[in-house]
């Protein structure tokens, strides 16, 4: 079967691909803002804290409810420090278009922790996780910072240089 | 306007995106307000913004250096205070998010080799 040929890059495919980039950069960004420091919500019962919890209050994933319970909850400050930098950074990284396949796969594994943690807490339209793991697997397929990005003007630089650090650097753009 | 390289263009984008930023300070914008921008935080805005616009249109990296530095403070500052329970910048923390990624992008047009990259068409995934 023959390959399909890739995709066109006309103007409204970049700007498109670029709407899409921003907009789920803005996503997480939106929500870094009630992430706060230094306790995370821990004893409030508000904030992160409160939705980590309903991993295990409302199970989806029994080894996930497990690891929350005896792993996270424990560590909590230090989880939360993590989450925020994570956050935070997929924000930044997606907003400017830098190194997005790889922000893109982590916006895949943060949507499963997040998906994991609250798909069955109540009034949560399951829908809207699972779209948030479809739409960083296409900003990964598409390679969406190659499109009005910051991939797309720095690979040209890295493509013809060899070493580990420039391979790290194209495989992530 | 053919012959801007795109490093500078790309300077000015992000100095434009934080002037648009300004926006953000309306409450009105209700659930789509999606980063808290007041106070002082709207002259770090407009302010490393302007810088970011110059920079690119004038094609100095320095002032790209500069503002991409102010970003990165601005933002370290934002955590501090938020952490501290005193927001006197007037911004939070999505707003932190948006100034490390204008600082990254500032930084990387000041400190990249001005040989690079002039307008090269995508290459496939």
């Amino acid at each position: 079967m023959k390959a399909a040929t890739p995709i066109a890059p006309s103007r409204l495919n970049v700007w498109l691909i670029a709407v899409v980039r921003v907009g789920v950069a803005l996503m997480w960004i939106d929500n870094v803002s009630w992430k706060v420091p230094p306790n995370f919500g821990e004893g409030t019962s508000r904030g992160l804290y409160r939705w980590t919890l309903y991993g295990v209050e409302y199970e989806v994933l029994a080894p996930w409810a497990w690891f929350v319970e005896t792993v996270v909850v424990p560590n909590f400050l230090l989880f939360g420090w993590l989450v925020l930098a994570m956050e935070a950074s997929l924000g930044a990284f997606l907003l400017i278009g830098l190194f997005t396949r790889a922000f893109a796969l982590l916006g895949v594994v943060q949507s499963l922790a997040i998906t994991f943690s609250v798909l069955n807490a109540p009034h949560e339209w399951y829908w809207a996780y699972l779209l948030m793991i479809l739409i960083h697997l296409l900003l990964f397929a598409v390679a969406a910072g190659r499109y009005g990005g910051m991939d797309g003007i720095l690979r040209p630089l890295w493509i013809h240089r060899n070493g580990r650090v420039y391979r790290l650097m194209k495989a992530a753009s | 306007m053919t012959h801007i390289r795109t490093l500078d263009r790309a300077a000015t984008v992000l100095g434009l995106a934080s002037i648009a930023s300004v926006v953000f300070a309306w409450e009105g914008l209700d659930k789509f307000r999606f980063m808290t921008i007041g106070g002082v935080a709207i002259a770090v805005a407009l302010g490393l913004g302007a810088l970011a616009v110059a920079a690119g249109l004038l094609g100095m990296r320095l002032l790209a250096l500069a503002a991409g530095l102010g970003f990165a403070v601005a933002a370290l500052l934002q955590l501090i205070a938020t952490a501290s329970g005193d927001d006197w910048l007037g911004a939070d923390l999505s707003a932190m998010s948006f100034w490390i990624g204008l600082a990254i992008g500032l930084l990387i047009v000041g400190t990249a080799p001005r040989t690079a990259a002039r307008e090269t068409a995508p290459e496939s995934p």
